[in-house]
């Protein structure tokens, strides 16, 4: 057996503090204590007793296509500084990978019911007129390369903001998928994942509120950027992806959980004039085609949430 | 055979290395020769992640099962550069993320420019561009692959030896994903073929080379290769290659050891 050496305390350099603790988040430690697959403690036959219904399956579905876009953030982040730090990329690899088995414990849920993993919109191929946005996105690498190489190390806190906020919809959104299903083996489920998921925010809070609070420029940089974004920000710049407007709907009966999330979001250093969640509501309310009035204006659906600031 | 993606993700693990003898290392610590092509490989694990971003911005990151392969085989080699760091560990050498980011930063504008370079690329050549990624992958793991086990040969240290033929296991599990991905595509496309045997006659460069300096590389390249054993290993990844659609006669990498000075 190896025991103990001299190496101990070399990896487990520690970020900012987190809200609940002062404890530097230990990358390592996190790395160490990875959850792989959950097909074992499913508890699949439960759900042939009472089966799920439709509703839950569609968000258990747009819930594992959120889970499986690792690959798309980190072809986003990795372009820019943030791959420089090795820190954040440990993280990132652990972190890809628990999302990962997250991920397909949702699609064994679904084909356990007959369904697919994906949602049919996913697997619908996109329209002509998507095909525009598509090549953007493929071109989109070499202008945030270049764009965010110059900015620096400040765009670091833009990554960090927008994964601690994705952590808390998403925690939100789990929550409210179990409650309005109140399935007992899939609010244990869920539990299981939002555990997993606590430890992914500690990093990614810990890590935007250092940044954001040591940097005008990156509050400045992350104040710009984020507002622009109903979530999740890249289903925003893919109008046919299945996951655009999915959060909006969920929490559109909800408005103490939206107030509860800008509300959270705006403790970030800089953030404290954003109502993204909200935004995010209004932006899926919305008619797809606004009606002309007699006057030949344009009428959109009055948005029924207030921000409490 | 066709690559059996979801076997992959299930079967993999971190390397484990706990129950190997490493307190050996107190009575018998390795020689500096061989650490120093230790953090060679180390350090190159843990950058991993770096080429990741290269391939993530070819159209490749657009199929679920490469970005499954992805996940996984990212993280298996960042526990091969946990591994090795820890062997290191043993010999006072610490190996943190301070400096894996020195090094990262050090690599300066040609690595802020190599994405907007790999995604032009892949874009004005098209999906056709992965095949060339894909073999480039293949023949970094057949090298990580043979390297492991030539250390392991040369060392002898049965702890050692033993971490290092695990990870050349796993390297082994990655070259059969990239093999069979090239393959596939270079067989499907001539323009794949044309592009992927230009892009490794012009540039292939031994894993590593882009981050690492100079003197490190031709360092680890003549410990691991140099005499007829480590060129014969040398010569039978070039047949890898070789048997590829396309790329039949190719000797980049005897190429490559030759214009280091690796010799036979």
């Amino acid at each position: 057996m190896s025991g103990s050496h001299p190496r101990s305390p070399m990896l487990a350099m520690g970020g900012g503090p987190t809200t609940s603790s002062s404890i530097p988040f230990d990358v390592r430690a996190f790395a160490h204590g990875a959850t792989g697959s959950h097909r074992d403690e499913l508890g699949l036959a439960e759900y042939q007793t009472r089966a799920l219904p439709p509703d839950t399956l569609r968000n258990l579905q747009h819930l594992r296509h959120l889970e499986s876009a690792t690959m798309r953030y980190l072809r986003q982040v990795l372009v820019t500084p943030t791959h420089k730090d090795a820190r954040i990329t440990a993280f990132l690899t652990t972190w890809a990978f628990e999302k990962y088995w997250m991920a397909d414990g949702l699609a064994a849920i679904l084909e356990h019911h007959g369904w697919s993993p994906n949602s049919t919109q996913a697997q619908t191929p996109a329209p002509p007129a998507d095909r525009w946005r598509r090549l953007q996105d493929r071109f989109a690498p070499i202008g945030r390369s270049l764009v965010d190489n110059a900015v620096g190390d400040d765009i670091i806190a833009v990554h960090m903001a927008v994964g601690a906020i994705d952590e808390w919809i998403m925690h939100a959104a789990y929550r409210r998928v179990a409650e309005l299903d109140d399935h007992p083996r899939l609010r244990r489920t869920v539990a299981t994942f939002v555990e997993i998921k606590t430890r992914h925010l500690e990093f990614f809070e810990a890590e935007a509120r250092e940044r954001l609070a040591g940097s005008q420029r990156a509050r400045r940089l992350t104040r710009s950027r984020l507002p622009r974004a109903s979530w999740p920000p890249h289903a925003r710049r893919r109008p046919g992806s299945a996951d655009a407007g999915f959060f909006g709907h969920l929490f559109a009966a909800t408005p103490v959980v939206v107030n509860q999330l800008d509300r959270q979001i705006r403790t970030l250093p800089g953030l404290e004039s954003l109502a993204l969640v909200r935004a995010t509501v209004a932006a899926s309310t919305m008619p797809r085609r606004s009606t002309p009035t007699t006057a030949g204006r344009h009428r959109s659906t009055p948005f029924p949430y207030r921000s409490d600031t | 055979m066709a690559f059996d993606i979801e076997r992959f993700a299930t079967k993999s693990e971190r390397v484990q290395w706990k129950d190997l003898s490493f307190d050996d290392f107190r009575e018998k610590p390795l020689p500096p020769h061989t650490l120093r092509s230790l953090r060679y490989m180390c350090d190159v694990e843990y950058h991993t992640v770096c080429y990741l971003r290269d391939l993530l911005v070819t159209p490749a990151h657009e199929d679920e099962d490469v970005n499954t392969f992805f996940t996984i085989w990212n993280r298996e080699e960042f526990w091969h550069g946990e591994a090795l760091a820890e062997v290191l560990g043993w010999h006072g050498i610490t190996v943190n993320f301070d400096a894996l980011k020195a090094k990262r930063l050090k690599v300066g504008w040609k690595d802020r420019l190599d994405p907007v370079k790999q995604s032009v690329l892949g874009n004005v050549i098209g999906a056709d561009f992965i095949a060339t990624h894909m073999i480039w992958g293949a023949i970094n793991e057949w090298s990580a692959s043979a390297a492991y086990t030539r250390l392991a040969d040369l060392e002898g240290h049965p702890a050692l030896a033993e971490l290092l033929r695990r990870i050349a296991r796993q390297e082994a599990r990655h070259v059969a994903f990239y093999a069979t991905q090239a393959r596939k595509r270079l067989e499907a496309s001539k323009k794949a073929r044309v592009v992927a045997r230009f892009a490794l006659r012009k540039a292939w460069a031994p894993v590593g080379s882009g981050v690492m300096p100079e003197d490190e590389v031709v360092h680890v390249m003549t410990h691991l290769f140099s005499g007829p054993d480590g060129m014969a290993e040398i010569r039978r990844i070039d047949e890898h290659v070789g048997r590829m659609p396309g790329l039949d006669g190719l000797t980049i990498v005897e190429d490559a050891m030759r214009a280091r000075g690796v010799a036979a």
